[in-house]
């Protein structure tokens, strides 16, 4: 029986709540993903074309993300994917608070009633816990205690 | 980087590949690939009532009514010199009767918001179309067009609930 020391602990409750967060945000934009192809047009910063090819990878990636974090797969990989989408996902709010935009975050929804988050001050402090926390899970996907049997 | 990580990377992203084609192609409903976004935004509008930045920048140079129908929060941080703030609140109930005494009816006026993003400009434009007004134009590129098209910048309050200009 392995013997398991508080910061493996850790590592395993940031892992798991990361990968719950990404499937949060992941599935209501994979289910309504007109909704959010709106919400990606509006931050105008990707040419037309790529609009909607984004809107619908990107939640199937933060989807597949989601369950490898929950389940201990690939974790390696998917931490270091989800620290970059977090960091790009602060850039483009960010950029919308810049050039003035009041557009929804279509962050965890794609409700028009969300229209309030999007760029707001409380919304990159959200994610700036959230990118926090998955620099817990990149470290600890890193180092060396973890399982090495794992893929 | 550790090839292992490389490795995951890829197969991850060939999974979510796979899972956004499969999850597309089965809905009831399928998200083309590729849409003319803008061109999209621009037909939702009603023909002749829109100006793209550039021929809004030669009305504004021939002194035509501004209004800026974004919050007074985002009004203060820049606008079009001289434009007028008012609004776009329908949840207000004050907002009719400040708008139409606002928003003058005898002159030609262009409303405009953020950019193509948002729909309060036409929004705007249909409500005072709807009380009788006949001279309103949009400005559907918003702020943003106007800056991309180097149309000049005013900050601060002034022309704050439409009672300046």
């Amino acid at each position: 029986m392995r013997e398991y020391t508080m910061m493996r602990w850790l590592f395993i409750f940031a892992r798991m709540a990361m990968g719950g967060i990404f499937l949060l945000a992941g599935v209501p934009k994979m289910l309504n993903p007109h909704g959010f192809s709106e919400m990606v047009y509006n931050y105008l910063i990707l040419p037309d074309p790529l609009v909607n090819i984004v809107a619908l990878g990107l939640p199937a990636l933060e989807v597949v993300c989601g369950v490898a974090l929950v389940l201990g797969v690939f974790t390696r990989g998917a931490s270091l994917i989800v620290a970059v989408l977090m960091v790009s996902f602060m850039v483009a709010i960010a950029y919308t608070r810049i050039i003035g935009l009041d557009i929804a975050c279509g962050c965890f929804s794609v409700s028009p009633e969300d229209a309030a988050a999007g760029g707001s001050a409380w919304t990159l402090v959200r994610d700036a816990t959230i990118l926090l926390l998955s620099f817990v899970v990149l470290v600890g996907a890193f180092s060396k205690g973890q399982d090495p049997h794992k893929l | 980087m550790h090839t292992g990580t490389l490795f995951q990377i890829v197969v991850i992203g060939a999974l979510s590949v796979a899972l956004a084609v499969c999850v597309n192609v089965f809905r009831p409903d399928p998200l083309p690939w590729v849409e003319d976004w803008t061109g999209k935004r621009l037909a939702a509008y009603d023909p002749g009532t829109t100006l793209a930045p550039r021929d809004a920048i030669a009305a504004w140079e021939r002194d035509t009514l501004f209004v800026d129908v974004r919050t007074p929060v985002q009004f203060a941080d820049g606008h079009v010199p001289n434009a007028i703030n008012v609004p776009y609140d329908p949840f207000d109930f004050g907002f009719e009767a400040a708008a139409l005494a606002a928003i003058p009816r005898d002159v030609p006026v262009i409303l405009y918001c953020d950019s193509i993003s948002c729909t309060k400009s036409k929004e705007m434009a249909e409500f005072l179309a709807f009380s009788g007004y006949n001279n309103v134009l949009v400005m559907p590129d918003g702020l943003v067009g106007w800056q991309e098209a180097d149309g000049p910048l005013t900050d601060g309050a002034e022309g704050q609930g439409g009672s300046a200009q």
